[in-house]
Parts: C-alpha cells; structure tokens; sequence
C-alpha cells in the first residue's frame, strides 16, 4: 500500500467547543466572535448557524442579519489550546508522525499504522470514537485519507461534518478534473484569476498546462502548481517534534472601525512591534530587516521594508523603523485597514554585538522586565499607555489573533 | 451567561488512571453538598505563572463552573450559567 495521510479537521471547531461546555447552547445558532457591539467578525459558527449561511470571516452585523436569533458567544482561546492539546495527545498515540496545521488541522503519515488497525477507514473511526470519549460528543472531527497532503485536504472537504473520506488513487484524475482551483488552499483569489485568464479553471487543467508556461507565469511556484494539477504535493509532512527553522518573526491585524484612524493605527502598530519583540525574546533570536505594510480602506497594500545596521529584538526599536518607513510611504491615511510588521534577516541573539550606549542598555532591560512580569502575571499585566488599542482589539477578535502563536506553543508542548 | 459567585468550595474528585485532570465528584458549599453529575468540559487558563482549571460542569440540575487555583491550591465555584434568551 502506497503512502496514506490522514487530514484531521475539526467541525465548527471553537463554536463545537462552546457548545461542549454549555448544554444551554447546544442545537442553537451559535456564533464565536468578539464583541458583537464594535464591528467584530464570526470566528466560527455552529452547524445550526452554518445552515442560515453564517460563514467564518463575515462580520457580526451580516451574521445578525442572516440570523436574528443567532447568539454571539465570545472566544475563549485558552479552552481551545486546552482542547487541540489534548486531542493532539489523542493523536500521537497512533503515530508520532503527526503534523499541527493550525490550532483544528492536523496531518498524520498512517502509512506504516493503518494495516495494524484493520486499514485507514478502521482507524479513522477509531479515533473519531476516541475524540467523543474523550473529549465530549459535540466536539467532532471530519477525516480525509489520500497518499498526499494536498489530496487529503481536498478529501476532507467531502467528508464533513463529521465523516470519513477515502481518497483512493485510482479515483484521483476523477477527482482533478472536477476540482476547481480556487478551492484548493495556496491558490488564493488573485492566482485563481490570473489561471481563469490563461483558461485554467479545474486542477487537472493545471496539470495539463506545460510547465514551463506556469513557471514562466508564477515562478518556482508554477512548478508547485503543475504538480498539484498533477495529484502530487512536494511538501512533505512535518511533525510536531521537528523543529521548523524560523526565518521571519512577523504579526498583522484587521483593525476594527473605531482604530482606524492614524492615531489607532499606530497604537495597533506599537502593540504588533510588542508582540513581535516579545515572540523575538522568547526564541533568543534578533533581526536586521524590518518589513513594514498597511492597507488602505480601497484595500491597497502599501509596504516597504528597511535594513538595519545591527540586529534587534526591542519592540521600541522595531516600531521606530515601522513609523519611519510608514513616513516614507506618505504616512498612515485617514481609514487604514489592516497594519503588519514582519522582521527577518534573524540570527541568535548571543551572536549579536552587546549593545554600547546606555540609553539602548536601559530599552532592553525595561523589555527584559516587561516580559518577567508578563510571564509572571499574564499578558495584559503591563501594557504602553500608547498601546492602548490592544485592549480593543482582544475584544474585538476574542483573543484569536493568537492563533499564530498557539500553533508554534503546541509544537513544542503536545 | 455566567452569573460570578467566586466563592471557596470543599470538593471531592477523583482521579482516574490515564486522565489528565481530576474529575470532581461533588462539592460543600454554604454547608450544603451538591453531587456532581456530569462534566461537560475541563480546561486550562494561564494567569502568568498561575495555572486555573476550568470545570463546566451539572449539579443539582444546574449548569457551574467550578475552578482550581494552583497558586493558592484551593477550589471555587467560580459561577452559575444561566440561559441566554
């Protein structure tokens, strides 16, 4: 038998999860966002709220309107780390081939475990029996088998809610050839267009187009795309315990209407720049580029990025360089949507000049007690007064603009 | 909606061989036991370096949230859902 991946997703996981916990809001239209009142969005949505076409990503507003009834609960990531950590250990029972996607998607290699069992389908039932043990019967899970990634993922899509699908290889050209490509996760709307202009609407289209065409188009990423036309996926599965070299340290959000404004923008921008010091402290690791970028409310990206003359891990440092290439791009313009800082170019920290004046000496020791307090006493203990947009936007995203950071802590904690 | 309480508790639980947290059985509150008869969710919470966890959990018919201060190792009825709507 050839190679099998397992592709776990959670159904309306965080919605599921609310729903484990509160009887009162099981059967019932329930939305998981932040605070409905300051323009937040659906994180995710209860099946029964799914059937009124609630969908995650659409604003609060639009999910009121397609449901009057709806009730919006408001996100608690900590139950959700809790949860993903215990199914992960679920999981790793089976295999230590087990790959976190995202805080509700995992891949599992089964290729040397499924016979063991009584086959993949044996298996997957399994541990979808093992999930309603052990976690409770409202949080399920759907579960796609194929010799790939890339196929597992579309086979998945088949199975929900709470199903399982096997994607066997001599179903796979059927399964191309009705696949449009804009469903496949890693072609995003722009390349979707662009392979629509060129007559490529189906993933076997792709595999079809000479490859050449597609790398001269794309890229390295052509090549990419020709072989998942072609049912085959080069990104192999990689395990929790594998350590995934970081090249890029970076956050961005969505920044609700009331901190538009310059002023909010930069305060969203400043507590980005703490995030990312923070997360740079914690690895030991120091960048010498700094990528700034905002978008504007015609939703233009405007973005620039900055080398420095020695590497940094200091929010304040970070955030200066932001403001100063903000300043170069004309400044942040009366409604700005989304701001993202990302510093790269990282070495360890050790392997850094000690800084020489003491004014830098007192930055990087007032961000070395930031973070004792922090671990001590949570995240919010301490915040910049000028920060003061973080508070605003956990409430407006539930906390779930963590989910980055999530994913990597379970890396090293499942 | 949880209606807060934030009162200490006595509780009784029990710990069940591969389980990764205790399983409360009942609890003393105001000098009256309540049997807890079932445990929907357990989760953990961080406060810095104090570890919550987080029971929802029935009793006497109604639907609580039970908590477990590792800092001060003590239990709480943290509060009493009631239905929204």
């Amino acid at each position: 038998m050839g190679t099998l991946i397992m592709h776990i997703d959670m159904d309306s996981y965080f919605a599921s999860v609310e729903q484990q916990a509160n009887p009162y809001l099981r059967g019932k239209p329930i939305v998981v966002s932040g605070r409905p009142d300051i323009h937040s969005v659906v994180a995710a949505a209860s099946k029964e709220a799914k059937r009124y076409g609630i969908r995650s990503g659409m604003t609060t507003w639009e999910a009121r309107k397609l449901c009057p009834d709806v009730i919006f609960v408001p996100g608690d990531p900590a139950k959700y780390e809790t949860m993903t950590r215990r199914f992960l250990s679920i999981l790793i029972r089976y295999t230590p081939m087990v790959e976190v996607y995202s805080i509700d998607e995992v891949f599992m290699d089964v290729t040397q475990q499924a016979s063991r069992w009584g086959g993949p389908l044996v298996l997957a039932r399994r541990i979808q029996t093992d999930f309603r043990r052990e976690l409770g019967d409202w949080i399920t899970c759907s579960i796609g088998i194929a010799p790939n990634k890339l196929l597992a993922k579309l086979a998945v899509e088949e199975a929900k809610p709470a199903g399982v699908r096997w994607l066997r290889p001599e179903e796979v050209p059927e399964v191309l050839e009705k696949t449009p490509v804009e469903s496949v996760c890693g072609i995003g709307p722009r390349i979707a267009r662009r392979l629509h202009h060129m007559g490529v609407w189906k993933l076997a289209d792709l595999g079809r187009f000479p490859e050449r065409y597609l790398r001269q188009a794309f890229g390295v990423y052509g090549t990419t795309l020709y072989l998942w036309g072609r049912g085959l996926d080069p990104t192999p599965l990689v395990p929790y315990w594998q350590e995934e070299e970081v090249k890029s340290v970076g956050h961005s959000h969505a920044i609700p209407k009331v901190l538009r404004h310059p002023e909010g923008a930069r305060s969203v921008l400043l507590y980005l720049c703490e995030r990312v010091g923070r997360r740079l402290r914690a690895k030991g690791l120091a960048g010498r580029v700094v990528h700034f970028g905002f978008r504007d409310a015609e939703m233009h990206w405007h973005a620039k990025q900055k080398a420095l003359e020695t590497p940094t891990d200091d929010e304040e440092r970070i955030f200066r360089v932001a403001v100063e290439i903000c300043e170069e791009l004309g400044g942040f313009p009366p409604e700005t949507t989304l701001v993202g800082v990302r510093v790269a170019g990282l070495m360890p920290k050790e392997e850094t000049p000690r800084p020489m004046f003491p004014e830098e000496v007192r930055g990087e020791r007032l961000a070395q007690a930031l973070d004792r307090i922090r671990d001590r006493w949570g995240e919010g203990a301490i915040l910049r007064g000028s920060a003061y947009a973080s508070k605003l936007l956990v409430e407006a995203t539930g906390g779930m603009g963590r989910q980055k950071e999530l994913a990597l802590e379970f890396k090293g904690r499942a | 909606m949880l209606r807060p309480v934030n009162q200490p508790v006595d509780l009784e639980a029990v710990f069940p061989a591969r389980a990764p947290y205790p399983r409360p059985t009942g609890f003393l509150w105001q000098g009256r036991r309540y049997r807890v008869e079932e445990v929907h969710l357990v989760h953990e919470r961080r406060e810095g370096a104090n570890r919550l966890l987080i029971y929802s959990v029935t009793a006497a018919g109604a639907l609580i949230q039970l908590r477990y201060d590792s800092a001060r190792a003590r239990w709480y009825l943290d509060g009493v859902y009631v239905e929204e709507g």
